[in-house]
């Protein structure tokens, strides 16, 4: 099957559901925060405000030993605040659910939805996510993130699809990326990258 | 900031077939990005196979919505699998994330978003357990069919700062 480089840079779309509208040229790397030591949680700041969209590709698993998945979670500019609700659309291959939060301290997928492996789960797996932020620097309106999250480990597995609002109208300029039980395991990533 | 999301290669059939095989993928970036729109002569998903391994090695978890949602799992399959389908009349549609495909010290995850606006959506979490670097990618087409001409595949890759 031949194969046809595409170093003329042409123009292709990515508009499928879940996924942001991506032109080649458009995709930045801001950052990224490896963990070198199980710590329980990890910061972006000083984060630019040129960019339209922020997206967070990430692989993870937790320290935990009860042989359970955990959850993750964001907050922005050091929020703790009740501020952040979420609908979270949820599959564990047997049966898909849905739940919301409202009043919350953080977005993700804490509670019955917690993504990442433990460290009893299955060696080298981690659970990988791609999180979509969007128009971060709006002044305007309240700020809307998209998660779709991961893990299958052969004979069990869990997925999530999850909206998130954060009901706060200043420009994200720091993101805390935490474990919402224990610590991320050394080689959990997270890659931040900004969208024109 | 360094720009990425670079189109690493695509093919575009001329003639009816029943895979494309990315090939010499470069190690040097974070992430893979995979798309794939494509008709075929009968109704199916797409198998992916990695460094050309056929062994049990691939498991999925699936979250799928048409009338209802729902969620099933396949283990110990010879292949990668994304649903939903694609068929003679309506396009599937496949964007693709391979996660640290070069990481050595970890299996890879996969997820995929994929559609067809006359059947269903499908949300997939792959794992390849296989901490190889993943080189050489074949996409097929499921239950033995065709790719139409005009099917394409784009391979992009992402790397981090």
């Amino acid at each position: 099957m031949a194969i046809t480089s595409l170093k003329s840079g042409i123009s292709t779309r990515s508009g499928m559901a879940g996924n942001t509208l991506i032109y080649p040229g458009s995709y930045e790397s801001i950052a990224t925060n490896t963990i070198t030591t199980p710590t329980t949680g990890t910061t972006f700041s000083s984060i630019p405000s040129t960019y339209t969209h922020l997206q967070i590709r990430w692989i993870a698993r937790d320290s935990g030993t009860t042989d359970n998945f955990r959850g993750i979670k964001l907050q922005f500019n050091s929020d703790t605040g009740a501020n952040y609700s979420q609908h979270i659309l949820f599959a564990d291959g047997s049966s898909a659910t849905a739940y919301s939060a409202t009043s919350d301290d953080s977005a993700g997928t804490d509670g019955v939805a917690g993504i990442m492996p433990d460290a009893q789960k299955t060696a080298s797996v981690f659970a990988a996510g791609v999180w979509d932020i969007l128009d971060y620097a709006n002044t305007s309106k309240y700020k809307t993130t998209r998660l779709l999250v991961g893990c299958d480990l052969n004979g069990s597995g869990r997925m999530s699809l999850a909206s998130g609002l954060w009901m706060n109208t200043n420009a994200i300029t720091s993101i805390t990326i935490s474990d919402n039980n224990n610590n991320f395991v050394t080689g959990t990533e997270f890659a931040l990258y900004g969208i024109a | 900031m360094a720009k990425t999301y670079t189109p690493i290669a695509t093919s575009t059939m001329t003639v009816n077939a029943p895979s494309i095989t990315f090939s010499s993928i470069p190690a040097g970036y974070t992430d893979l990005k995979l798309i794939i729109t494509f008709k075929r002569d009968n109704a199916g998903g797409v198998y992916l196979r990695f460094n050309g391994d056929s062994s049990s090695n691939y498991s999925q978890t699936f979250l799928e919505g048409a009338s209802t949602a729902v969620s099933v799992r396949a283990g110990n399959q010879s292949f990668a699998y994304v649903d939903y389908n694609g068929d003679s009349t309506n396009n599937g549609m496949y964007s693709i994330d391979l996660m640290n495909y070069s990481n050595t010290n970890i299996f890879k995850t996969y997820l995929a978003s994929a559609g067809n606006a006359a059947t269903a959506i499908d949300k997939t979490v792959g794992l390849w357990r296989s901490t190889s670097a993943i080189s050489t990618i074949l996409v097929a087409s499921s239950n033995g069919g065709n790719y139409f001409a005009g099917s394409s595949a784009t391979l992009y890759g992402i790397l981090k700062a």
